[in-house]
């Protein structure tokens, strides 16, 4: 009796903790300013439910009345997040696909590769801001798309050849031979065997490649100023003299940002399932 | 007192899928048990139930007249023998043999351990090669191991999981003399679940034949193999399958004339080829296929559009497309009832 | 036509020689069996003639054409692997299809090859169907039709039976032979399953760790094997071997055992064994005849009852001797027998395993004399 007590018990804080910052994301959005954080009070849900965080966010009339000297519109942020997150996940996907099967096939780079890959990960990405800058001025890639797509694509690849390659691992060789028996090149039976067999796989990295990029703050924030600056670094720097940080709109914009990595993940749901579950070994 | 009693065992997996129905088996003491059937027949769930790694939907399972479906494996005194040996690579095969020792908290001293040690490696045949690395042994040396290993702690009950099926054919052949002796010799009670018919006719002193969660027939191989209960068993038991013919085929072999709705079950040893004019040829056939396995070659003919099989001696080998006569030991003729599957 | 060469081949992995000099050669329409243990070395074989290796040494033929360095693809051999390899994202027809759409066949072709194929292995109904929703044999049979529906030169089939219940084996055996026979194509198959080899097979090459020890038709490995090993693959139960020494005195060959003696028949007097080498008589079970009263004594040491006939295991001077008997023999752990061995039937190998003399019909000795 005690153990199943003990089991809803540490369910139930578990999900709370987990869900509690979700939780006030979400009714902060609602909250007038002067419900954010009142003194010696706590609102946990909105007295006054009000959209003028969402207005504000979207450049819509605002009604705080507080002179703000940042521009405050979110769209711009939000579009530049979605081109650089795609191409910075489009980037690693396709670099990390190809060379993973490379790896899990025909051991490319001998056994140490897999971990010199691994090995781009270990590094803070703090300790390679500043050089970073530095090159990216050199080569006038600041404040540009493709310098965000670079980077994004080059950190998350590490990312890409190890899910792959586990996916790729499972895919028995003899079905690539066989493909060749029948006829394929290697890049045919890539294309025509092996590949279909991952199509989970394929989504499940995907997503999750796209949502560490879409989700970056440092990177964007040194390496963009006002041109394609992100949505994150845009979200930080929501706040003013009057109000100090703007929990309102912030938390409005958190929520706006879930909306695009859901849409990804919604869109490739079939494939999501199968990919998380791949690992059943047949014969 | 039965060993093993399994009362009315049932399982069934969500999707109603029904392993196991309703199974009644009493195992005696020190008997070797062979649970028969093909795949998915709910033979290894059978055993997994008796092992404890299954819980039953319902039923009981006694050891010894006591309960012990709830009991958890390991306190079930029960040894292991799985199809994949599960012994330690790294450690030598006197330490992979020892272990079971060296855990328990019965306490045997040092001494004791190691002649008990010497005596089961002697008795699996592997007194020669204690010192060596387990991983390094031979696929079948590597399941001596794995069955000394079990041995070595005495438990009540040795259950064995297709423990050859990974062997070449010539050790299977000397492992299923070997298990035999070794279950003779230490006298405890094997449940040995194969879908192999040879392996069961050779070891088991009595075999549990099943098929889709039902029991087909529990008796000794010469039951099992001479008077089959049914028409699955008849045909799942035999080197080379019976043979299954309507009794309108040959109306001389059926019992009191009743040839409608009844199907003839005859081994192919139990058949002879002869000149079709010979006056025992009840049927006639045209052969289809000869396989000479060596000492004797199985004929493979065709009667009226059915396939029929003949073991015949090496000697006078048919060509394809030879007419032939079939004769019939009359006295080993099995008659099965086309709707009930049983024999007659 | 195409008939299969293999001129020297020898293939490593890195330390490893997977097939040592292997020189075999595959008449064109022949059932064509590589047996031997697993680890032996035929899949290795298969792979490197269809060529998914690529030797270290030696030359692969087909027809006369060298087709050593020609890509897999383009060698018009088709291979059933051991795991199918089915294509698990494609239905049925697609599977069959897939090899015919990669060689650009058109495709009313392609329909009726598809079509035909599937009447043959009777997988018809099957056609819209995933892998994944097939039994084991229906999957057999696809991997089959794969591999066929391009009419290959040769068919090379890994192990297809393998993993079958021991039911469905016995059906596709006969099945697989009887399609052979019908398409007349040349079929390479490997297994490590003697029976398979001896039902099926035309001619028989038993390879063992990569190095061939013989090829001949099945009575001649079962009869006439060359070694030991060959002697041992083939026959369940396996062949018994007793330990004799060989007494040669005036131009006569005996063979002598601990508990009886045999004369050879016209001994050749230049070849092996010479006086005092120890050799091996070997002797099928069903070759020992097992009788009360006169003849080798022995003593039961378990019995197995098959059904058809009973395994009678038998200590012999101290060595396990197997013997085939009726199944009405009556015989109990512990019983004292006495044996006589077959005297047509007996084989001669030196210590080493090597067969000096084997029985080809004529009789080797003409009787056995207990020693007592």
């Amino acid at each position: 009796m005690l153990r199943i007590t003990g089991k809803v018990v540490s369910i139930a804080v578990l999900g709370a903790g987990f869900l509690f910052p979700l939780y006030w994301i979400l009714t902060m959005a609602f909250k007038p300013q002067d419900e954010w954080s009142p003194v010696g009070h706590v609102y946990w849900t909105p007295q006054h439910w009000t959209l003028d965080n969402f207005r504000q966010i979207f450049g819509v009339a605002q009604s705080t009345g507080f002179f703000t000297a940042a521009p405050t519109d979110a769209t711009g942020p939000i579009v530049h997040s979605i081109v650089s997150a795609t191409g910075g996940t489009l980037l690693a996907m396709a670099a990390g696909v190809f060379t993973a099967y490379g790896i899990a096939r025909f051991r490319a780079g001998g056994s140490f590769l897999p971990f010199q890959i691994l090995q781009l990960r270990m590094f803070p990405p703090v300790a390679i801001v500043i050089p970073l800058l530095i090159m990216y001025s050199y080569l006038h890639l600041v404040d540009t798309y493709w310098g965000l797509i670079l980077i994004y694509g080059a950190v998350t690849f590490p990312f890409a050849v190890w899910l792959m390659r586990s996916f790729f691992v499972e895919v028995p060789r003899e079905i690539s031979e066989a493909a060749i028996v029948d006829g394929c090149s290697q890049w045919g039976a890539f294309f025509k065997a092996v590949l279909p067999q991952v199509r989970g796989g394929l989504a499940a990295t995907a997503l999750f490649v796209f949502i560490l990029n879409w989700s970056d703050f440092l990177l964007a924030l040194v390496l963009t100023s006002n041109r394609v600056q992100t949505a994150p670094v845009f979200l930080n720097s929501l706040q003013s003299a009057g109000a100090g940080q703007e929990y309102g709109p912030q938390a409005a914009l958190g929520l706006v940002l879930i909306v695009p990595p859901a849409v990804f993940g919604l869109a490739i749901q079939r494939y999501l399932v199968r990919g998380l579950t791949f690992g059943a070994i047949k014969r | 007192m039965a060993q093993i009693k399994i009362d009315t065992l049932t399982k069934e997996f969500p999707g109603g899928v029904v392993a196991v129905n309703a199974l009644n088996l009493d195992v005696p003491h020190g008997s070797f048990m062979a649970l028969l059937g093909p795949s998915g027949c709910g033979k290894t769930t059978t055993m997994n139930m008796v092992s404890g790694l299954e819980q039953p939907t319902s039923g009981e399972i006694y050891f010894d007249d006591e309960p012990i479906t709830r009991v958890s494996p390991g306190s079930r005194n029960v040894g292991f023998v799985f199809q994949n040996y599960a012994i330690f690579t790294h450690m030598t095969v006197y330490d992979n043999i020892g272990f079971g020792l060296k855990i328990r908290k019965g306490g045997l001293s040092k001494a004791e351990r190691h002649a008990e040690v010497q005596r089961i490696a002697e008795i699996v045949g592997l007194s020669g090669s204690l010192d060596r690395k387990a991983g390094r042994l031979s696929v079948n040396d590597m399941q001596k191991v794995a069955l000394g290993r079990s041995m070595i702690v005495k438990p009540a009950i040795f259950l064995l999981d297709e423990p050859f099926s990974n062997l070449d054919a010539a050790f299977r052949a000397y492992m299923r003399a070997e298990l035999k002796r070794i279950q003779h010799e230490i006298g405890q009670t094997m449940v040995y679940v194969t879908h192999d018919q040879v392996e069961a006719m050779s070891m088991a002193d009595r075999i549990a034949v099943m098929n889709l969660g039902e029991l087909q027939q529990y008796g000794t191989p010469d039951e099992i193999y001479n008077r089959p209960r049914n028409r699955f068993v008849a045909g799942f038991v035999g080197s080379t399958q019976m043979n299954f013919l309507p009794a309108a085929l040959a109306p001389s072999l059926a019992e009191d004339g009743r040839v409608d709705g009844v199907t003839l079950g005859i081994r192919p040893e139990a058949l002879d080829l002869v000149p079709t004019d010979d006056p025992r040829a009840l049927l006639r056939a045209s052969v289809v296929l000869v396989e000479p396995l060596g000492p004797k070659d199985i004929v493979h003919l065709e009667v009226e559009g059915r396939p029929v099989r003949v073991v015949a001696p090496p000697g006078r080998r048919p060509r394809v497309g030879d007419n032939v006569g079939v004769a019939c030991d009359t006295k080993r003729v099995h008659r099965f009832d086309d709707e009930t599957d049983l024999t007659i | 036509m195409a008939g299969i060469r293999l001129e020297n081949v020898t293939k490593r992995f890195g330390s490893i020689t997977a097939l040592d000099g292997v020189s075999l050669e595959v008449q064109d329409g022949e059932f064509f069996t590589v047996l031997g243990h697993p680890g032996a070395g035929k899949t290795t074989l298969l792979r490197t003639i269809v060529g998914l290796e690529h030797p270290e040494e030696g030359d692969v033929f087909v027809d006369d054409d060298r087709i050593t360095d020609v890509y897999p693809g383009d060698r018009d051999i088709a291979i059933m692997f051991q795991n199918l390899a089915l294509y698990p994202d494609k239905t049925v027809r697609d599977n069959l299809a897939f090899p015919l759409r990669q060689a650009k066949t058109p495709k009313p072709e392609i329909e009726r090859r598809v079509a035909e194929v599937a009447r043959t292995l009777r997988i018809e109904s099957l056609l819209q169907r995933k892998p994944a929703k097939l039994s084991g044999g229906e999957r057999q049979r696809v991997a089959l039709g794969r591999a066929m529906v391009r009419d290959p030169r040769a068919l090379l089939l890994d192990e297809p039976l393998s993993a079958l219940d021991a039911l469905l084996r016995l059906e596709m055996r006969a099945e697989l032979k009887r399609l052979q026979r019908e398409v007349g194509r040349t079929v390479v198959y490997v297994t490590h399953d003697q029976v398979e080899a001896m039902s099926m097979s035309d001619r028989i090459a038993v390879l063992r760790e990569g190095v061939l020890q013989q090829v001949d038709v099945p009575e001649g490995i079962y009869h006439r094997p060359a070694n030991r090993f060959v002697a041992t693959v083939v026959g369940s139960p396996p062949m018994n071997f007793l330990p004799v020494t060989a007494v040669r005195s005036g131009g006569g060959l005996v063979l002598r055992h601990e508990l009886f003696e045999t004369a050879v028949d016209s001994p050749d007097a230049a070849a092996q064994p010479a006086d005092g080498d120890a050799c091996l008589l070997g002797v099928r079970p069903e070759d020992v005849h097992v009788a009360s009263g006169h003849g080798i004594p022995a003593s039961v040491y378990v019995t197995e009852p098959l059904g058809g006939e009973t395994v009678v295991d038998l200590d012999v001077a101290g060595r396990l001797v197997k013997a085939l008997v009726d199944p009405t023999l009556a015989l109990k752990e512990g019983d004292a027998v006495h044996i006589s061995l077959d005297g047509s039937r007996l084989h001669l190998f030196d210590e080493n395993g090597e067969g000096l003399v084997s029985a080809a019909g004529e009789p080797l000795f003409n009787h056995l004399i207990p020693l007592r």
